[in-house]
């Protein structure tokens, strides 16, 4: 339920506290305790390990399928991160050279798809992703990363038309990029 | 995290004009780099006689407002001379797009610097002398 959350705290660990006064929660975080929130907290972790396994195989499914889909699809796609079991069941991450993040976004919202992107242009910091890049990315891999993220609501109409609208806004603007010219002509493919 | 763009800038950026290549262009100039994730390529055909640009492309790396800022700026420099040209500035493109976020202001001048670039090219292959610039390595 909305207006509780928890914390797992390293024996040891004491962090500072954001809420001074009262002394419940050992002193952690002072005022009376969300009672009814907790409880349903408890209840949605139980719901939770009920369906853990099925959401985690109907998700990896569908993750998998729009990963072999783009893949498929889209030339010089690189899907960013682990993939089968070492891989969030509900993550699709990838980049695509020659064209940049913000972009994608907003041809995607166009077409009434929600993404996000590691780019630089699409962050207020105008940095990219540092986790791309900790993962070994070059810059302009970064900032051509797209990452949907899919749950219970998705279904697999929603894949097969990411699937059908993807490709197209990636060819279209790479044929507009000059990363993209050069990068063909680097393979020798132009 | 959605910007606010203003109409003109969508325009541009949905139906950017002058997408392409010259082939055999009479100037050709790059701004930018992968770094910071702008790169904008300029083409320009200049009539020989009345030095007016009668054709220009481009090509662009970027974001909606890269891609809007070169687009724009194309459309402002084409029938143009090679000095109404030079003469583009990066305000004026912002203000023809009605405007740019604050934080994409450098898109502007990304491609200022591009149509400069290629201006320099043309003069540099047509025994003319080169107009000193600003660089903007970001």
């Amino acid at each position: 339920p909305k207006g509780v959350g928890a914390l797992y705290l390293k024996k040891g660990m004491r962090p500072e506290n954001f809420i001074h006064g009262g002394a419940q929660e050992k002193g952690r975080r002072a005022s009376t305790e969300n009672l009814a929130g907790i409880v349903g907290f408890g209840e949605a972790i139980e719901i939770l390990k009920g369906r853990l396994n099925d959401d985690k195989a109907i998700n990896s499914s569908r993750r998998d399928r729009l990963i072999a889909g783009i893949l498929e699809r889209i030339p010089h796609a690189k899907l960013n991160g682990a993939t089968g079991d070492n891989r969030l069941p509900n993550n699709i991450n990838f980049s695509f050279i020659g064209v940049e993040g913000e972009t994608l976004l907003l041809d995607l919202d166009s077409k009434g798809i929600s993404a996000s992107t590691g780019s630089a242009c699409s962050s207020e910091s105008l940095d990219p992703s540092h986790v791309l890049l900790a993962l070994g990315l070059k810059h302009e891999m970064a900032h051509g990363s797209l990452r949907f993220t899919i749950g219970r609501l998705t279904t697999d109409e929603h894949i097969d038309y990411v699937l059908d609208v993807l490709p197209e806004i990636v060819a279209k603007r790479r044929a507009m990029s000059p990363l993209w010219e050069d990068y063909l002509k680097s393979i020798g493919e132009k | 995290m959605a910007l606010d763009y203003s109409q003109k800038v969508m325009d541009h950026f949905i139906n950017p004009r002058n997408v392409g290549e010259i082939e055999n262009a009479d100037g050709v100039g790059e701004a930018g780099n992968p770094k910071c994730g702008d790169i904008m390529k300029i083409y320009l055909k200049v009539n020989p006689e009345t030095k007016v640009i009668d054709d220009v492309k481009f090509k662009t790396f970027g974001c909606a407002s890269a891609i809007a800022s070169s687009s724009m700026a194309t459309e402002m420099i084409k029938g143009r001379t090679i000095e109404e040209a030079w003469n583009l500035t990066n305000n004026a493109v912002a203000e023809a797009l009605d405007g740019l976020p604050p934080i994409k202001m450098n898109c502007s001048v990304l491609a200022e610097e591009a149509i400069h670039t290629a201006l320099n090219d043309y003069r540099s292959k047509h025994g003319m002398n080169v107009i000193p610039m600003e660089h903007h390595e970001d």
